[in-house]
């Protein structure tokens, strides 16, 4: 049904994108690996395109993160000297920061309430979601309040820290 | 009612509960300041977290064309894959006059006639076919990794119209041929033998119909005579690429923009091997690359036997 994934296509893709952006931190490698997945539901044709869709994804990013890991430390073995990091403008490495932030924060979740919430922010339903982590459906809304309190927590002591610091 | 939990509480937030559930949740809170002042809090924690999440979201890009590549196969038949990494090797096959060299070199320029004889799939009166005839073919011989598993495919034939969507870098992708090659086969057919160099390009393949395709060129597409067609799809902006299984194994691209398409694309891949010169290339394919971008393009994918090549060529000339 490609007419199907056409539509799921232009409605999904990129909330695909941000759900991947937020596992793997890199716009371009997100793109890739929603455009990948997208490739192999033309090729596999699920039935639930759109929870296939996110799965897919979901394990393609455990994958790169997996080789970005293997990479670093290829990198370690081969660069000694430190590469020397242009200033970036204010405005650009606030934004950084403020990524950086709430990356972290992310991390202090648990998996299961970081999937959840992640998905809800690209979009996904209640039902979706629970397809998707093996939950019940009456159990993401407990989910998702936890996630959020979590994420706004950790967020903000990283600022306190921050302006601890100096 | 007990008070309320905080998971229906974001559900109720989230415009998740049903009609029923929000209107028990909606009883309790008209009758309790308590529950009133937590949905309060939680409101303000669902805007909060979907703040910080909107501050570390990727930045809005245009929805690109869909590239198609190898994914795993459906069930125990995948697709041919497009992808060059899964290539286990690739035969640039130049035809035409001065367009066939040895050993890798080209002697003839692009406006060298070609001596394929290809068909307008409908002799349509729109006729720009001189332009045509005249054009060079490019053919490209692809091996495939999964040679055991061929077959064609019913699912992806020509289906309409959304394609259109399709926009941009798809075309630059397509365009830039891949570089210098060691084919196994190149020498005993006696071909000119290049290789597929740039792992990372990717081909995007959207099904259209024959209307569509005739739109997009201003003509009925190209095919080869007497080859059946699998499927006419979306190859970028402006390309239609024709799909002819030569047989179970082996699969003929041809790939086709409207005439007065080329130059703009031809400057476009200059720019993209511009832009690609920092990355390490083999001599002579940045060369390759300005000039293959002409008219016709035919790629075939498959296992390569002999017999294949040989059926081939016996069909091209």
């Amino acid at each position: 049904m490609p007419d199907d994934l056409a539509e799921v296509y232009r409605t999904t893709y990129r909330a695909l994108v941000r759900f991947l952006y937020r596992k793997v931190w890199d716009a371009e490698r997100a793109a890739d690996l929603a455009q990948e997945a997208f490739a192999r539901a033309v090729e596999h044709q699920p039935d639930n395109a759109r929870g296939w869709l996110f799965i897919v994804a979901a394990n393609l990013a455990r994958d790169e993160a997996r080789r970005a890991i293997r990479e670093r430390r290829h990198l370690t073995l081969v660069k000694n000297e430190p590469e020397p990091v242009a200033p970036a403008p204010d405005e650009e490495a606030d934004a950084a920061t403020e990524r950086e932030r709430v990356r972290a924060a992310l991390d202090a979740l648990s998996p299961r309430d970081r999937e959840a919430l992640l998905l809800w922010d690209a979009g996904l339903s209640y039902d979706e979601i629970a397809a998707q982590t093996g939950l019940a459906k009456g159990a993401i809304g407990t989910t998702l309040a936890r996630a959020r309190r979590r994420l706004v927590a950790a967020y903000d002591e990283s600022e306190r820290h921050d302006v601890a610091r100096g | 009612m007990s008070h309320a939990d905080e998971g229906s509480l974001h559900a109720y937030l989230d415009g998740e509960l049903t009609a029923a559930e929000r209107a028990g949740l909606e009883a309790h809170l008209a009758g309790c300041a308590t529950c009133r002042a937590r949905l309060a809090e939680e409101r303000d924690l669902v805007e909060r977290a979907r703040g910080l999440l909107a501050g570390a979201a990727p930045p809005e890009a245009a929805l690109p064309p869909l590239r198609r590549t190898g994914g795993g196969g459906r069930g125990a038949r995948p697709l041919p894959r497009w992808v060059p990494l899964a290539w286990a090797a690739s035969v640039l096959l130049a035809l035409g006059g001065g367009w066939m060299a040895r050993g890798g070199t080209r002697a003839g320029a692009p406006e060298t006639p070609g001596s394929i004889a290809l068909d307008r799939a409908e002799p349509a009166g729109s006729g720009d076919s001189g332009i045509r005839a005249d054009a060079p073919v490019e053919v490209v011989l692809r091996e495939r990794d999964d040679a055991g598993a061929a077959g064609a495919t019913t699912s992806d034939v020509t289906r309409g119209g959304r394609a259109a969507e399709a926009k941009a870098s798809a075309a630059e992708e397509r365009a830039a041929p891949a570089a210098q090659a060691a084919a196994p086969h190149a020498e005993a057919v006696g071909l000119a033998a290049s290789a597929v160099a740039n792992a990372d390009e990717r081909v995007t393949l959207t099904p259209v119909t024959i209307d569509s395709a005739r739109a997009i060129l201003g003509a009925a597409p190209v095919t080869i005579p007497g080859v059946p067609v699998r499927r006419i799809a979306l190859g970028g902006p402006g390309i239609v690429v024709v799909e002819q299984a030569l047989d179970a194994t082996t699969v003929v691209q041809l790939y086709e923009r409207r005439a007065d398409a080329v130059r703009e694309v031809e400057q476009d891949a200059v720019a993209r091997q511009r832009a690609a010169s920092e990355q390490p290339r083999p001599a002579g394919a940045s060369e390759r690359l300005a000039r293959y971008v002409g008219a016709l393009r035919v790629e075939i994918a498959g296992a390569l036997g002999a017999d294949s090549l040989s059926k081939l060529l016996g069909r091209v000339r």
